[in-house]
């Protein structure tokens, strides 16, 4: 006879476990729509001239773990590695946009888990895959946009730029870095 | 179905599969913990019913196009995908296991050793259970676990099965008969005594 009165009492999931899962999951169902991550980075594109991608950045450092606004709107990063390497030799890009003559700025922290999606999406951060400097002069369509996109968090460096790390949620405060709030 | 104003699982699947993924994250938050204990039950892992849950969830996106709704409630198609999940869970783990591979694993805490132990001893306990339902055909199995260890209602049980209301409680009723008759002893063992002290414990399958 199986006594169900004396099974052990469930556990719920941690809040970790929960927070990563939920993290993967939000990437899953953005990396299913590769075309409209896409269709973003090229309205940004097109209505900015084109996207400049820089490598460099600004040295700085700290441990602030509550959500804030990025201070620099007009440019992020990319992170290719979860690095703790906030310096001008950072793993990745850096993300501007140059704006034609009359057109508003674009804000670019409130897209910039788009625009590094479609990045990971193409393949500029897989070995062997296209150089982020060759994005600029080269057709969106000659580009993959499926490939696997890892979970990301969005953070704010101490600089007060935005920056986007791959990595499950809890990615910046494990960087000692305060998450990106999203709009 | 709940009865604030919060969109229900279907209004939240049909904005997932539109690209939104505060959705999905909405339906996981609602019912990840069902589907974990439920998993638990079954495989009498802690660690395993933690990936298993992230698989159901992986797999229900993958297979999205398939869902279905009872009452705007996602949450009898989710059993199901729990159960496809565990019988083939060597090859769902596979598929799963480079997203697996980056999600946080199920850690002993030092500082709390005796946690450690009280979740070895739960699988231990649950792990009797689990084999002496191995031993029963799997659709039995199936519709035992449903019926003790999800909060479906029979109803909901005979929908997810494809079976008709009356069939789901007859069997339920023989396989009660079975269990009761001691015909499933743990571990094959020799059936336990049928009077003790403790009062009778409530049989697999009851109805709630």
């Amino acid at each position: 006879m199986i006594d169900f009165d004396d099974l052990p009492d469930l556990r719920p999931l941690s809040a970790e476990r929960r927070a990563a899962d939920e993290a993967l999951l939000r990437e899953t169902v953005r990396a299913a729509a590769p075309a409209r991550a896409r269709r973003r980075l090229v309205l940004v594109t097109s209505a900015a001239v084109g996207a400049v991608l820089v490598v460099g950045g600004v040295a700085a450092a700290g441990s602030v773990l509550s959500a804030r606004s990025a201070d620099d709107r007009g440019s992020a990063r990319c992170y290719s590695a979860a690095s703790s390497d906030f310096g001008d030799g950072f793993p990745g890009t850096t993300v501007g946009v140059a704006v034609a003559p009359g057109q508003s700025a674009v804000d670019v922290p409130s897209q910039v888990l788009d625009l590094c999606s479609s990045m990971w999406a193409a393949g500029l951060f897989e070995p062997g895959g296209p150089q982020a400097s060759a994005v600029p002069g080269q057709k969106s369509g000659t580009l993959p946009t499926d490939l696997p996109v890892p979970a990301l968090d969005a953070c704010v460096l101490p600089s007060g730029q935005a920056a986007v790390f791959p990595g499950p949620a809890g990615t910046c405060a494990r960087l000692g870095l305060a998450p990106l709030l999203r709009p | 179905m709940t009865t604030d104003q919060r969109p229900d699982d279907e209004t939240l699947w049909r904005r997932a599969a539109e690209g939104d993924d505060d959705a999905f994250a909405e339906i996981y938050r609602r019912h990840a913990d069902r589907i974990h204990g439920y998993l638990f039950r079954r495989c009498a892992s802690w660690a395993q019913a933690q990936d298993l849950t992230s698989v159901v969830f992986l797999e229900a996106w993958r297979r999205r196009r398939e869902v279905s709704f009872d009452g705007g409630s996602v949450a009898g198609w989710l059993y199901g995908v729990a159960g496809n999940v565990l019988r083939s869970s060597d090859r769902s783990l596979r598929r799963y296991q480079g997203a697996l591979r980056r999600l946080p694993a199920l850690r002993d805490e030092p500082d709390v050793a005796d946690d450690v132990a009280h979740r070895v001893d739960d699988e231990a306990r649950m792990a009797v259970v689990a084999r002496a339902l191995e031993r029963l055909p799997a659709d039995d199995r199936e519709l035992l676990s449903l019926s003790a260890w999800s909060d479906l209602s029979l109803t909901e049980i005979a929908a997810l099965l494809d079976l008709p209301l009356g069939t789901v409680k007859s069997r339920l009723s023989r396989l009660r008969a079975r269990l009761r008759d001691d015909a499933l002893p743990p571990d094959g063992a020799t059936p336990a005594p049928s009077a003790t002290s403790a009062p009778p414990p409530r049989p697999l399958g009851a109805p709630r």
